[in-house]
């Protein structure tokens, strides 16, 4: 009997999983199409599907629109055009940039797209739930074998995706663009050799990756997700590069597979767990992430993939490096003088004249900027990008939360010790995620994160849970008691004044030597007897444990832990791409990534040009978009415009001193 | 004992067999050539020995010590110099900062604690062990200049002056001709052996251009197809039959 309910429960599963799986695999394709024609890890895919579901929504939810009309808007026009019009305005551009850039760029993307999309349309002014499908009476149910029950939804859910890979194969078997499209997917190069028109290709496989993200999206609307946010959406493209990963980036069916597999694992894994343990209450909808963390640190081959180049790639021109203009040093330094002029005036007067709201403003500012001399570290130094930011300052605040409660601990030393901690945890993570390099190690801690958020956050030994107060106390120091707006402003900013001075010292030392040395070439590195993991732990440790003492000051100003506002995974995309858009090579760089992330929005955006907080985000996508054409980050590009201008008119003063001198003997 | 024996060294990629039974012998000081035609494999043995590439089979003994496992930057502490045949450099680093990485991974006493105590600058002693370097190759005035903004020829000296800064008891280079013109060439190949005699460490010189082989080295190894052909002094090998074939054979035409 037992055996017959096992049996029973994993056709059950295997049953419920084939339909959310056939969207995954149509995902999977989808995302691996452009990856391949572009050298693009799409990660707006999400945004993509969020797009054409709310236009769905909106068009056959709230105005009652006919479903195939909906339906053709929605998935049949937008989405492609969507497709087309990135790909002509963004995508294109970035074929010879560096992989962070195309990262940045996408990330930037998948922020600001939903949040665009929101603005022109107006769309969360109402409730959000309720979503349906592509038929009627979508809830209705049939038996298969008159045993295991399966809704018209899921039938529908299916067949439409099935019917969407068999068009995509028959494209690629029958037609001309298709064929062309497949030479792109195997080798880019050879195919532009051959005068085949990549541009057209590529465009066509944008907007076909873009309608298989629409319809997916509207499809996954009447089974797995039941409210229109761009959260919900993001599990997508998560689900897409681990189906994508399974198939090593290099295979479209394998992708297939790769995409039922998940879809089953899906159903089949939960089956298996405690449902009322910890994991098995959270595990569902953070599976993808596990997945995909599993799938990128135990597949062999991974790294591999990732080297294994087109065929062609020996006539690629050498990348592109980002090219530093080469000034004197001491203009550079005078072109220092206003940002610093600008700070310490800031300082003065938060001290003297800002009320309250202003100083913690300010000083979340403060704290901020520290957090992000993390991304200077890993990524300004380092070269590498970590997108579980976030997990660290929650580690950091944890460890305040935790050490205060139970043990009385001071809140200055319980900071001290969460950085510690963070950076433990950090060189712990980095064991099996550095050698994935690149892009991969970029996922690979995207997927941490949300592990983290879904997961790890529940524990009690971990987070507060539900029923505690996560209130925390503002630390004391011999007789100085930092309870005061005033003290705790200047604390951090001496602790700011520290920690910038930490990272410097890094900056010029061994550590920044072997940091860029790696970056320019890691195998001329090697070659030289460095060891590349070693620095490399080094970086991600010392950056974690930045971030979590940020993290810890953060919650120590706002005297509550706050998870869900401060340290949601999202935002650490957001932070990540902010600073690199502004400036992430240098200390002050961080700075005034702090200043423009906190004070920004509230300042020049709200009280200013009275606009929604939405808009920031919108600009701030622009601002990633705009990365691309300035890798070395805005504020950077801004500022050696004006030392090279300053520059020049030092080298004409000689010029014409050297002139004169000349004349006279003359 | 010969500075460097590998022996019986087989690779495979896929269904090719890019090795098969390739060995070679260096003693200390000596200069070595390893020619053959283009796809000989030349590349994947110098791999091989340096432990980019892991070979299928065989053993290689450096200086009286085995390294088949050892990673490639623990063999380049050894004693393996190299520089690249598509060149490899540091973007953003200048000339002589080139020299200041080397220079501290071969001395191992940066680290990240003497970082936070502000002791992780070079020292005048580091910068003058580079200097000392930077002049031997006449890169003086240079020194400051970004690496992004040199020519192939000097990127090519870089990379040596890299190399010599862990000071190396076996040089490696892997076609270090290509990109260059026969001046710039000729004045690679004199600045070369005019360190090689002052420092007297050994090289070996993969190339696929007999000419710059034929007047820089003592002796030569003939290799096509993944497999050992001939070996002797360079000058015999210049003139065999099978060195023809070799370049000839393959349609390649022999270079001049
Ligand atoms: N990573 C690799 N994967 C598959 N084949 C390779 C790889 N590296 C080299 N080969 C093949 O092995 C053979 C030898 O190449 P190589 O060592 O580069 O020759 P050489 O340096 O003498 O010109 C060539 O046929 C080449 O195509
Ligand atoms: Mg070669």
């Amino acid at each position: 009997m037992l055996a017959i309910g096992a049996v029973d429960e994993f056709v059950q599963a295997v049953i419920q999983g084939l339909p959310v799986g056939s969207v995954y695999a149509l995902i999977a394709i989808g995302f691996t199409l452009t990856y391949k024609t572009s050298g693009i890890l799409n990660l707006a895919f999400g945004a993509q599907a969020y797009v054409s579901a709310a236009t769905y929504f909106e068009l056959h939810v709230r105005r009652e629109w006919p479903i195939w009309v909906s339906l053709l808007i929605s998935v049949g026009i937008l989405a492609p055009l969507i497709g087309v019009l990135l790909n002509q305005f963004v995508f294109k551009n970035l074929r010879t940039a560096s992989p962070v850039a195309r990262l940045v760029v996408t990330a930037g993307l998948m922020v600001a797209l939903p949040e665009i999309f929101k603005i022109v349309t107006d769309f969360e002014r109402e409730s959000v739930f309720g979503a349906v499908g592509i038929v009627p009476d979508g809830k209705i149910f049939y038996r298969i074998f008159d045993r295991y029950p399966i809704t018209r939804d899921e039938i529908v859910q299916f067949t439409v995706a099935i019917l969407g890979a068999l068009i995509l194969f028959a494209l690629f078997r029958f037609t001309r663009l298709g064929l062309h499209m497949r030479g792109v997917v195997e080798s880019p190069r050879m195919t532009e050799l051959r005068g085949i028109d990549a541009e057209k290709v590529s465009s066509f496989a944008w907007g076909l990756s873009s309608l298989y993200a629409g319809l997916a999206g509207v499809l996954l609307c009447s089974t797995s997700i039941t409210t229109i946010e761009p959260g919900s959406f993001f599990q997508l493209v998560i689900v897409a590069i681990a189906a994508a990963a399974l198939g090593k980036l290099v295979s479209l069916p394998l992708a297939l597979a790769g995409g039922f597999f998940l879809g089953i694992m899906n159903t089949i894994l939960p089956t298996y767990i405690t449902p009322t343990s910890i994991i098995g209450q959270n595990l569902g909808p953070s599976l993808p992430f596990v997945m995909l963390f599993a799938i990128l640190v135990f597949m062999p081959g991974i790294k591999a993939s990732k080297e294994s180049r087109d065929p062609m790639a020996a006539v690629d021109p050498p990348t592109d490096t980002i090219s530093i203009a080469q000034v004197s040093p001491w203009a550079s330094r005078i072109a220092l003088i206003p940002s610093l002029l600008m700070g310490v005036g800031i300082f003065i007067w938060v001290l003297t004249s800002a009320d309250q709201f202003w100083m913690l403003l300010f000083t979340e500012a403060v704290i901020y900027s520290i957090i992000f001399l993390a991304i200077t570290v890993f990524t300004g130094m380092g070269g590498q990008i970590s997108l579980a930011l976030t997990s660290f300052g929650a580690i950091g605040a944890f460890t305040v939360f935790q050490l205060t409660k139970n043990f009385e601990m001071s809140s200055l030393l319980a900071a001290l010790i969460g950085a510690a901690l963070g950076a433990a945890v950090g060189a712990l993570l980095a064991l099996p995620v550095l050698r994935l390099g690149h892009i991969w190690l970029a996922l690979a801690t995207l997927a941490f994160a949300f592990f983290f958020d879904a997961v790890m956050v529940k524990f009690p030994w971990v987070g507060p849970t539900s029923m505690q107060t996560a209130e925390i106390p503002r630390p004391t120091l011999g007789g100085l008691d930092f309870g005061n707006d005033k003290s705790f402003f200047l604390l951090c900013v001496v602790l700011l004044i520290i920690c910038s001075l930490f990272v410097s010292a890094l900056k010029r030392g061994t550590t920044g030597y072997m940091l860029q040395a790696l970056r320019g070439s890691e195998v001329a590195s090697q070659s030289v007897g460095i060891n590349p993991t070693r620095w490399r732990i080094v970086a991600f440790a010392a950056s974690s444990g930045l971030a979590a003492f940020g993290g810890a000051l953060l919650v120590i100003g706002q005297e509550s832990v706050n998870y869900g506002s401060n340290f949601a995974p999202l935002t650490g995309l957001f932070w990540l791409v902010l600073v690199i858009t502004l400036a992430s090579r240098r200390v002050s760089g961080a700075i005034q990534g702090g200043v423009v992330f906190r004070v920004f929005p509230d300042l020049i955006l709200i009280r200013l040009l009275h606009l929604a907080p939405q808009w920031q985000f919108a600009l701030f996508g622009l601002g990633a978009i705009n990365f691309s054409k300035h890798p070395e980050g805005l504020l950077e590009y801004s500022e050696q415009k004006s030392v090279r201008r300053f520059d020049r008119l030092i080298s004409r003063f000689n010029a014409r001193k050297q002139a004169s001198k000349t004349e006279v003997p003359s | 004992m010969s500075l460097l024996h590998a022996a019986e060294i087989g690779k495979t990629f896929g269904s090719l067999r890019a090795l098969d039974e390739m060995f070679i012998d260096i003693e200390a000081g000596e200069r070595v050539g390893l020619i053959g035609p283009n796809g000989a494999g030349k590349t994947t043995f110098f791999n091989c020995l340096l432990g980019v590439l892991n070979p299928d089979s065989g053993v290689i003994v450096f200086d009286g010590k085995e390294v088949n496992n050892l990673p490639v930057y623990k063999r380049a502490r050894l004693g393996f110099g190299r520089t690249f045949q598509r060149i490899e450099l540091f973007s953003g680093l200048t000339v002589r900062e080139h020299l200041v990485v080397a220079e501290r991974s071969r001395n191992g006493r940066g680290s990240f604690l003497r970082d936070l105590i502000w002791q992780g600058s070079p020292s005048k002693a580091e910068l003058a062990a580079c200097d000392e370097v930077v002049e031997l190759l006449g890169l003086g005035d240079i020194r400051h200049e970004l690496i992004d903004s040199l020519s192939l020829g000097k990127g090519r000296l870089v990379e040596i002056a890299r190399a010599l800064m862990v000071q190396p008891k076996l040089l490696l280079l892997d076609e270090p001709s290509s990109g260059l013109d026969v001046q710039e060439t000729e004045a690679f190949a004199e600045a070369l052996l005019r360190i090689q005699q002052e420092r007297k460490f050994a090289i070996l010189l993969v190339e696929h251009d007999v000419d710059l082989v034929s007047s820089f080295t003592q002796r030569a190894y003939l290799m096509d197809l993944g497999r050992h052909i001939i070996n002797g002094a360079t000058s015999e090998v210049m003139k065999s039959e099978e060195l023809r074939r070799a370049y000839l054979g393959d349609g390649e035409g022999a270079q001049q």
